[in-house]
């Protein structure tokens, strides 16, 4: 439970990081506002999408059903 | 963010311009295609227009342009391209040409018409000679075939009475005055020659049987040649006949017959002498004909390549000349005919080069007198410009398919040039088709220059190529959501090592048993009997999961029996997330839109209570979501949350055991009671107090006096005395001001309450496609490695096949059908579930006058 709280932690920060850096070095032009939001954006969409898949499998309400013959050697 | 978060500021600009140098700054600006100009004179008929003679002018060119193009096509000569034509040839081409160099081009075209009219008429007399000579020569040779026939015939029968029958001057019918043939009567035999379309022989003999009464004997043979019509251009199959009959009566019969079937009569002499010397006669006119012929066709040939050479560029200095031509009529004569007015769309950061333009026009028409400009005060709804580049140009057309922005609206295209190929990608995740998609994208990019210039692609290529940077990070993005998932072609990959302990088992096979051994659970199985072995299905525990898999989707459940029972409620969880940050993301765009346009009674009653409501029901749900995952619940404990959600309604104030989700003693119940008791109010909120204020200011303002409504035609810019009986802006194309009904608004405001409210939770549930899409798209992938793929393994021969076939089906299925299926629902849920949150889109575009549209229109009709 704690540990996952870090992984979120670490990995929010990451997000965090990637989106600043396009934020605060995006190139000087008339495009750089649009680089910002874009970056931001990506970094969010990004970090949402991870967050949800981790969390869901933090506490898994079911466990995986596995055919023994699946996993067999010879 | 610059000019694709609103579009850009615009000004309505008023030229007055002098007449001799109105030509010269329509063309600089058309040069420019900065400008939007204004039909000032909508009730003037396109006939009764200033300019309309020079417009029939440009008509009468095109119309001769393009019959040089017909020439140049039935020569068969190519028409280069602009760009490769010689430059000192096309040169003209790169700026507009001046109306002196409009009267030379008609003089030069009227020059070239009439001569290529002349040498086409010479051409086709020639043509005309040629094919009568021809068939004449034709005649002749068959005609004396058919007496060479007629008399080896007669001497076969006669042998005895022309010992020397090889000679043709003594036949008896090879001279046909020789009417001896027939017994003792003396009749004249005459015979016409002529030659007559083919396929009318058989009707022409019947008739010819039935007017003689079978006393003409017809004689025809087919012409090998081919005979071309000069006057059709086509290829005619001919016979040539010859028609023998007895006296002149019949003799005019047959010429009118002949006649009727259009059929060419030549004269034919009786006797063979003078037919001999007709051939030799008829050959050397013939072959004097072949060489004028010969040189007529060069000599049109030479023209006709420099017509080639500067065809294109004549045709992009017509176009420019009546587009010209086109926006001149759209101005304001002056009274005095001395100056020209104009209003024109400007945006506001292209000022600076429309004077530049004004003053350059200034300079190269020599015109004494500067054009005065003014920025026009008006109300007017300007069109919507946005600078696009080739990057954002796709996006931007998404958006604008829906409907253009509003002037100075909130765009949503900024924000789509991620949410967009995000949104898909939630749908297409694999990383495999995300990888060859991105690459496709790539390559298109990589060879973006040529292909530009392609342009046999058709539509559907088109469409690919323009939306070549959508793909581009359609496929970023798929790959990533892919490894999210753990779909690369749906395999899985175990990166970081599975949080679940799965145990190593071993196949026991002993005689006709087959038993699995190894530790489950703490009990160890040795396989050898039915007891001892380890269970078909191994069931893992929850408790045995030693850690989450840090980065997307945990391999083990690619195996795993009951894959989907878990991934569907993810999937579904995740949806509902995403959609309520995307819808409540488009609410707060529209905080933007209020407060640009000063709207402040649209957040206190439109923005508050819409995010209010949205939170308390669905921002509880998202927050639900992630309490329970980051919670610990025994299996049969775990509370549903869409039953929650329901119940929070139905059972107002109650709380049902299963339903509890956290807190002590009904904490949950007065939460959510709290939460039911805002979102409730929030209907009312947005339902009564804006019409109620509208409709009070609507009063107040009636009674108010109407002084301040006459500030249209206030020039801004100075120079105020410049032309004071301009008028300025008509009211006939006033814009619609917002209805100030008092029944329209309060049915305006219960439309939108309503559509709101009830579409928070459509939406909502409409976001559940980004799992039903995904889901799709695994199970198809799947089906398809199972199916297809796996059936090769183990057979290297059988394996190549089934590479090919998957390979295929990968290719045509999953990446362009469920491409296309993905991006149209990520259209749907952009143009539907995000932008009726913000978006308006009832702009017009900006079209300003350019050269550029102009030669790029023609290409597309």
């Amino acid at each position: 439970m704690v540990a996952g709280g870090i992984v979120i932690l670490i990995f929010t920060i990451v997000f965090l990081v990637l989106g600043g850096a396009g934020f605060f070095f995006a190139p000087k032009g008339p495009n750089r506002g649009l680089v910002q939001t874009m970056s931001i954006l990506t970094a969010f969409c990004m970090w949402i999408f991870w967050l949800c898949t981790f969390m869901s499998q933090m506490n898994p309400l079911i466990a995986p059903i596995i055919k023994t013959e699946d996993i067999a050697k010879n | 963010m610059g000019s694709m978060f609103r579009s850009e500021e615009m000004s309505l600009v008023q030229m007055i311009i002098p007449t001799d140098a109105a030509y010269e700054v329509v063309g600089q600006l058309g040069e420019l295609g900065i400008a939007q100009f204004r039909d000032l004179n909508p009730e003037v008929s396109a006939f009764q227009r200033h300019y309309v003679n020079e417009v029939r002018r440009c008509d009468e060119m095109e119309r001769r342009v393009r019959f040089f193009e017909l020439q140049l096509g039935k020569a068969e000569i190519p028409i280069p391209d602009v760009e490769e034509v010689p430059s000192e040839v096309g040169r003209s081409s790169a700026s507009h040409p001046s109306p002196q160099q409009m009267d030379e081009l008609e003089y030069k075209f009227t020059q070239l018409d009439k001569e290529l009219k002349e040498i086409n008429t010479n051409e086709e007399m020639l043509d005309r000679n040629n094919l009568e000579l021809t068939e004449l020569s034709h005649i002749l040779r068959s005609t004396r075939e058919f007496f060479e026939e007629a008399q080896t015939h007669n001497f076969d029968d006669n042998s005895a009475a022309a010992p020397g029958g090889r000679d043709e001057h003594a036949s008896l019918l090879g001279d046909a005055e020789a009417g001896a043939v027939y017994g003792a009567h003396t009749v004249r035999v005459g015979f016409v020659a002529g030659a007559i379309p083919r396929e009318r022989i058989p009707v022409f003999e019947r008739v010819l049987w039935r007017a003689t009464r079978g006393n003409a004997f017809l004689r025809h043979a087919p012409v090998d040649a081919d005979l071309t019509d000069p006057t059709t251009n086509t290829v005619v199959p001919k016979s040539v006949f010859l028609v023998f009959f007895q006296g002149d009566q019949l003799e005019a019969r047959v010429r009118k017959i002949a006649e009727g079937f259009s059929a060419t009569i030549y004269p034919c002499p009786q006797t063979a002498n003078e037919r001999y010397d007709l051939g030799l006669q008829v050959a050397q006119r013939l072959q004097d004909l072949e060489s004028v012929l010969k040189k007529t066709r060069d000599h049109r040939r030479r023209v006709l390549a420099t017509v080639a050479l500067q065809i294109s560029s004549w045709s992009i200095q017509i176009k420019k000349i009546k587009g010209i031509f086109h926006t001149l009529n759209m101005f304001n004569i002056d009274a005095s005919s001395k100056c020209l007015v104009s209003e024109a769309w400007v945006p506001n950061c292209f000022l600076p080069d429309m004077r530049g333009a004004l003053s350059r026009a200034t300079e190269r028409s020599s015109s004494t007198i500067p054009p005065i400009v003014h920025v026009l005060a008006t109300r007017l709804k300007p069109p919507t410009f946005h600078r696009l580049n080739k990057f954002t140009a796709g996006f931007q057309n998404i958006v604008d398919a829906y409907g253009v922005a509003s002037y100075r609206e909130v765009n949503p295209a900024p924000f789509a040039i991620i949410t967009f190929p995000f949104l898909f990608a939630v749908m297409f995740g694999d990383f495999g088709h995300g990888f060859l998609m991105a690459l496709a994208a790539w390559a298109l990019i990589h060879w973006e220059k040529p292909l530009a210039r392609y342009k046999e692609g058709g539509e559907i290529f088109d469409t690919f190529f323009g939306g070549r940077y959508i793909i581009l990070l359609m496929g970023l993005f798929s790959i990533y959501t892919g490894l999210i998932y753990n779909d690369i072609f749906s395999r899985s990959v175990d990166f970081f090592g599975s949080g679940w302990d799965v145990p190593s088992v071993t196949k026991v096979v002993v005689g006709n048993w087959t038993g699995y051994s190894g530790t489950f659970n703490g009990t160890f199985y040795d396989g050898l009997t039915h007891n001892t072995s380890l269970p078909e299905d191994l069931y893992l525990d929850p408790l045995w999961n030693t850690h989450t898999y840090v980065f997307g989707m945990d391999p083990v459940w690619a195996m795993a029996e009951n894959r989907l029972t878990f991934l569907n409620p993810y999937k579904m969880k995740m949806s509902v997330i995403l959609g309520v940050c995307q819808m409540l993301f488009g609410i707060v765009l529209g905080v933007f839109n209020h407060t640009y346009f000063k709207r402040t009674l649209n957040i206190v009653c439109e923005f508050i209570p819409q995010v209010l409501f949205l939170l308390c029901i669905f921002g509880y749900l998202v927050l639900m979501i992630f309490y329970k995952w980051a919670n610990f619940w025994p299996h049969s404990k775990a509370p549903s949350l869409l039953i929650t959600l329901i119940n929070m309604f139905l059972k107002f104030g109650n709380i049902e055991t299963e339903d509890i989700l956290y807190g002590a003693e009904g904490a949950q119940a007065n939460l959510q009671s709290a939460l039911v008791i805002i979102a409730l109010m929030c209907v009312p909120w947005m339902l009564i107090p804006k019409p109620y204020l509208l409709i009070r200011a609507n009063k107040r303002h009636a009674h108010a006096p109407l002084h301040d409504h006459d500030d249209q035609g206030h020039l801004l810019g100075g120079e105020e005395h410049a032309a004071p009986q301009v008028a300025a802006v008509k009211a006939a194309d006033e814009p619609e001001e917002e209805s100030h009904e008092p029944g329209e608004i309060i049915v305006h405001q219960c439309i939108h309450t309503i559509e709101f409210c009830l579409g928070c939770i459509s939406n909502t549930a409409s976001y559940l496609r980004l799992w039903a899409l995904s889901l799709a798209h695994a199970q198809l992938s799947e089906v398809l490695w199972d199916m297809v793929m796996h059936a090769g393994f183990g057979n290297p021969a059988l394996l190549f096949f089934a590479w090919g076939g998957w390979a295929f089906l990968t290719i045509a299925v999953l990446l362009i059908m469920e491409g296309l299926s993905a991006f149209l629902h990520a259209l749907r849920l952009h143009w539907v579930e995000f932008q009726n949150k913000f978006y308006e889109g009832t702009g017009r575009k900006f079209h300003p006058f350019s050269f550029e549209a102009l030669i790029k229109g023609q290409d597309e009709e």
